[in-house]
């Protein structure tokens, strides 16, 4: 069927970021392109921020909301602030959601599908690239002081690390690698950081945040 | 041959009888007893009765060589009829003697043993021989049947002798036996051949089922003395060694316990049979040393610090025997080098107030390598363990020490190759170890334990860099003969750079001729003096660029231009870039029109620059030396500072060197003693940037290297384990330097960040090489 063809097609543009500007197949929704239409920004191909603005309003949602970056995750969305006209049109039609009310319906349950354990490892992962300056390779810590509470609710690390970058490093921005690393290191490492070993494949970053932790945190004697 | 019949056949009482006389004269004396034709008749009788039935007659030919064909019923009951009478004969022989050893007991019995025992196996070989017809035929017969009870003619003497003689006296032979070694142990003098014979006979009857298998494993020697035997050892010594450590120091008991030791073992060896050397040694181990261990391990470091070598190598000794033995006294050994070395270093560190002599600091470490090395030779018989541990203990004080401490500034390699340059420099006077080959083997020794040998290394090429641009050097063999040596130690890369230093100064060498022809046919006057070019390499030399911009003075100018023309020409392409404050120049200056002295001044190309402006007028203002030299106001008012210091130049005008206005005029009663000067000498504060700066640039070529590693072991296996990763890379390096895995870590985070290498999947601690 032409949605099953749709869903493998964006696949491949999700993994292959180069050819996202690409005109898309010829099958595309009427009533999406009618949609894209109506929040796209003038003389461009695509939804800028005051698209996204209106859409939000339309949903009811805030943009920066938690509920706005599921919905940029289940469009695959590239950068914060745009939604291509690919990312936007095939997004919703693999999504199968054609209308505003529908899209409404369907955010609860894309939340609460992000926040089963596996699947939230990505969502995590591609919140890196979503939100960091497309020309940076890395994000921007004061973005990252933002973001890292939105998306990871439940680590005793989150505020005192956001704390360590704060007050104890001079690190503009943390590489993915070290934003990836974090979310492995709240799953596993408990609060007083016991069992951190400084000689495994943690980043150095995780290793003078462990330091200044323990030093922080009273000893259990 | 026809031999006269000994007796009719067919009669089994005249045979026996006839076998019994020849029997009784063999047991009573084996040699002489029978003759060989008694022999041959025996023999005969034998081999007569076993085939009579069948052959009605005496038949010639006695020896015959295939089995005759005999009826089987017949001959079968010939046979057992002649085994019986031989078994009971030779039982009711046996009784005799055991009734015979009834009243005897101690060494009596002893010898009545042995006596009996030579004789009866004597004479079992040649009964054995009698019945060799019996033997191959009736009795091979039997076996093959399986009928156990019935054995070979020498191995039933064996058994009937282990039955009817040695088990009825075991108990008493054994323990007089035991009893009589245990009279040894206490210096009596003993007559230990009995107690050989009764051993050796004990593995002789070892018959078992008369399999040769059972002849081997010695099973009845084992159980009936060798066990017992290990016993009373056991508590025998166990006994005397409480004793003798009650009354005691440990150190006698040692040489004591060695005394037993050696004692048993040469008994053992002299008297018993192999295979109790073992089990002896084993529990003499256990008896005299493993139960004292405790207590002789708290021995060995008050040994240590006394340096009894005689004690420590006794110990040594005896805790070898041991499985395992020594590794309690490793930890020890090591922890003494240590601290020795800790020791000597903390004493010169309390002698030296200022600079720390890089001679005496060498020295001290290497007396104690030394001292240890040789202990570990002599004493402890260059065994590897012990090796292993002196190494530890040596890269342990060496690199990290009270003078050499982790995070300081002043460290073992640094030290080390300034040694190393006083050594190599000319002028270097006389040498401890009597010729500067031995010199540089002893450097050569510490060498080897520095963790570091990146910094020795970054520092070696430095201090040679000066030898060879101020032509220090104490001779080009010398160099050459440490450059070898380093290549040895450490590898053809570590020692590239310096190889290229060389090749600079030889190629150097060969352009200036090139240079002095093209000189004496150019237009250009030739100068009045000497001169010579380096030409060097940049990345194989470590030396720093020019400090300031300089208008050259006007006597070299001419020929300064001339050889960057030439040598343009020569090398297209390539970019002179002029160290000037690395140039020489020697200058020979009257100060003074009145006095008659001329000195020599030693002189950078700046220095020079300045002077020579002297020969205008005796006073400049800063302003005017600025102009007139096209130097920068730093390098010149440090250049100023030195001629002031060496009160070559006074200062007329100005508060401060180099201050705006400030004048400076030559000091006409510059009259010092020397009348050679080197005016090119370092600012101190230079030294100690120069120090700093380099140990920077350790640390950043450390980086790259670290980053090499890893893209090249990542580049060959593709994918790989954090630990794995971390491991192979100090491997890789562990000949320049010692990574620390912090450092490892930064440049793994670099890597990943730059996407060289990328985490797999689900797995954090592995890495995939991306190509």
């Amino acid at each position: 069927t032409a949605s099953s063809a749709m869903v493998g097609h964006s696949k491949r543009n999700v993994k292959n970021k180069r050819t996202k500007g690409a005109p898309s197949d010829s099958q595309e929704n009427p009533k999406l392109v009618k949609l894209f239409a109506k929040y796209k920004a003038t003389g461009e191909d695509r939804i800028d921020h005051i698209g996204i603005e209106a859409l939000c309003t339309d949903l009811g949602i805030e943009p920066g909301s938690d509920e706005f970056f599921v919905l940029s995750w289940k469009l695959q969305a590239a950068t914060m602030g745009y939604y291509s006209r690919q990312e936007f049109i095939e997004g919703l039609s693999r999504l199968q959601c054609g209308d505003i009310p529908t899209l409404r319906q369907c955010l609860p349950q894309w939340a609460a599908e992000r926040n089963v354990d596996s699947v939230h490892k990505s969502f995590y992962t591609w919140m890196f690239g979503f939100t960091k300056t497309p020309t940076q390779r890395s994000l921007d810590v004061n973005v990252a002081f933002e973001i890292l509470p939105l998306v990871i609710h439940d680590s005793p690390h989150v505020a005192p690390f956001i704390q360590f970058l704060q007050d104890k490093t001079q690190i503009q921005a943390l590489n993915k690698d070290q934003w990836t690393s974090f979310y492995e290191f709240c799953k596993s490492i408990p609060e007083d950081c016991a069992g951190y070993d400084e000689l495994a494949a943690w980043p150095t970053l995780l290793d003078d945040y462990v330091r200044w932790r323990r030093d922080q945190l009273p000893s259990p004697s | 041959m026809a031999l006269p019949q000994p007796v009719p056949s067919g009669n089994f009482a005249d045979t026996w009888q006839f076998l019994e006389e020849g029997l009784n004269r063999i047991l009573a004396a084996v040699q002489g007893g029978v003759s060989y034709g008694g022999f041959m008749e025996l023999y005969t009788v034998v081999y007569n009765h076993l085939t009579q039935t069948h052959q009605s007659g005496f038949q010639t030919n006695a020896f015959a060589t295939s089995a005759p064909d005999i009826t089987r019923g017949s001959h079968h009951r010939c046979g057992s009829e002649l085994y019986a009478a031989l078994r009971n004969y030779l039982r009711n022989r046996l009784r005799m003697l055991r009734e015979a050893a009834a009243p005897l007991t101690g060494p009596a019995l002893l010898a009545f043993y042995s006596k009996e025992w030579q004789q009866y196996e004597r004479a079992a070989t040649f009964i054995d021989h009698i019945f060799r017809y019996m033997n191959r035929y009736w009795i091979r017969r039997q076996r093959e049947e399986r009928r156990t009870e019935v054995y070979d003619i020498y191995t039933l003497c064996l058994v009937l002798w282990y039955r009817d003689f040695f088990l009825p006296l075991e108990d008493r032979v054994v323990t007089t036996a035991l009893d009589q070694i245990v009279e040894k142990r206490r210096g009596k003098t003993i007559d230990s051949e009995y107690i050989r014979d009764l051993a050796s006979s004990l593995v002789y009857i070892n018959v078992g089922d008369g399999s040769r298998h059972d002849r081997m494993n010695a099973q009845v020697y084992k159980e009936a003395f060798n066990s017992k035997f290990i016993q009373t050892t056991r508590s025998f010594y166990t006994q005397e060694s409480d004793q003798y450590r009650t009354q005691h120091s440990i150190v006698d008991y040692l040489k004591q316990a060695e005394m037993w030791i050696q004692e048993e073992e040469q008994w053992c060896e002299r008297f018993l049979p192999k295979i109790t050397l073992e089990p002896l040694q084993e529990t003499c181990n256990v008896v005299l040393i493993e139960s004292p261990l405790p207590a002789v391990c708290q021995e060995f470091s008050p040994l240590l610090k006394r340096d009894a070598t005689d004690d420590l190598a006794r110990i040594y000794r005896l805790l070898s025997r041991l499985h395992d033995g020594l590794k309690p006294l490793l930890k020890a050994f090591m922890e003494h080098v240590k601290d020795a070395g800790l020791a000597a270093v903390d004493a010169l560190a309390r002698q030296i107030t200022d600079n720390v002599d890089s001679r005496r600091y060498t020295h001290t470490l290497l007396t104690v390598h030394t001292k240890f090395n040789e202990m570990v030779k002599t004493t402890f018989n260059s065994d590897p363990v012990f090796v292993v541990e002196l190494d530890k203990a040596c890269n342990e004080f060496i690199n990290r020490n009270a003078i050499c401490k982790p995070g300081g500034t002043v460290r073992t390699p640094e030290l080390l190759a300034r040694y190393t340059d006083a050594l190599l420099r000319r002028g270097n006077k006389g040498s401890e170890a009597g010729s500067l080959e031995e010199d540089l083997q002893h450097l050569m020794t510490v060498f080897k334990y520095i963790d570091d040998k990146d910094v020795f290394q970054k520092f070696y090429t430095k201090m040679l860099a000066k030898r060879l641009v101020y032509g220090l050097s104490l001779s080009e063999d010398a160099e050459l003969n440490m450059m070898s040596k380093l290549k040895v130690a450490c590898g053809h890369e570590y020692t590239s750079k310096i190889h290229r230093m060389f090749l600079d100064i030889s190629l150097s060498r060969t352009f200036n001729d090139q240079f002095k022809d093209h000189m004496s046919s150019s237009a250009v006057p030739a100068p009045q003096f000497e001169y010579k070019f380096l030409v060097l390499g940049t990345s194989s030399w470590p030396l720093q660029g020019s400090s300031s911009p300089l208008r050259v003075p006007d006597v070299v100018a001419p020929l300064y231009r001339e050889f960057q023309a030439f040598y343009v020409i020569k090398h297209s392409g390539r970019k002179l870039q002029w160290l000037f404050q690395h140039s020489i120049a020697e200058i020979r200056a009257r100060i003074n029109p009145a006095r008659k002295v001329t000195y020599i001044l030693q002189a950078s190309t700046y220095q020079m620059a300045i002077l020579m402006l002297y020969n205008q007028a005796d006073a400049y203002s800063f302003e005017e030396l600025v102009q007139h030299t096209g130097m920068n106001e730093d390098t010149l008012t440090n250049h100023l500072s030195i001629f002031l210091r060496f009160q070559l130049l006074r200062q007329t005008k100005g508060d401060k060197v180099g201050t705006p206005n400030s004048r400076y005029e030559l000091n006409t009663g510059f009259a010092p003693k020397k009348h050679r000067i080197n005016l090119n000498i370092p600012v101190k504060s230079e030294q100690k940037q120069e120090t700093e700066a380099t140990n920077r640039i350790i640390a950043k070529d450390r980086e790259y290297v670290i980053k090499a590693a890893l893209v090249r072991i990542m580049k060959a296996r593709k994918q790989m384990d954090h630990g794995q990763l971390i491991n192979e890379v100090i491997t890789l390096l562990q000949s320049r330097f010692r990574p620390q895995i912090p450092d490892i870590k930064k440049v793994i985070d670099e890597l990943l960040d730059q996407d060289f290498i990328e985490r797999t999947e689900g797995q954090k601690n592995i890495y995939n090489y991306i190509a």
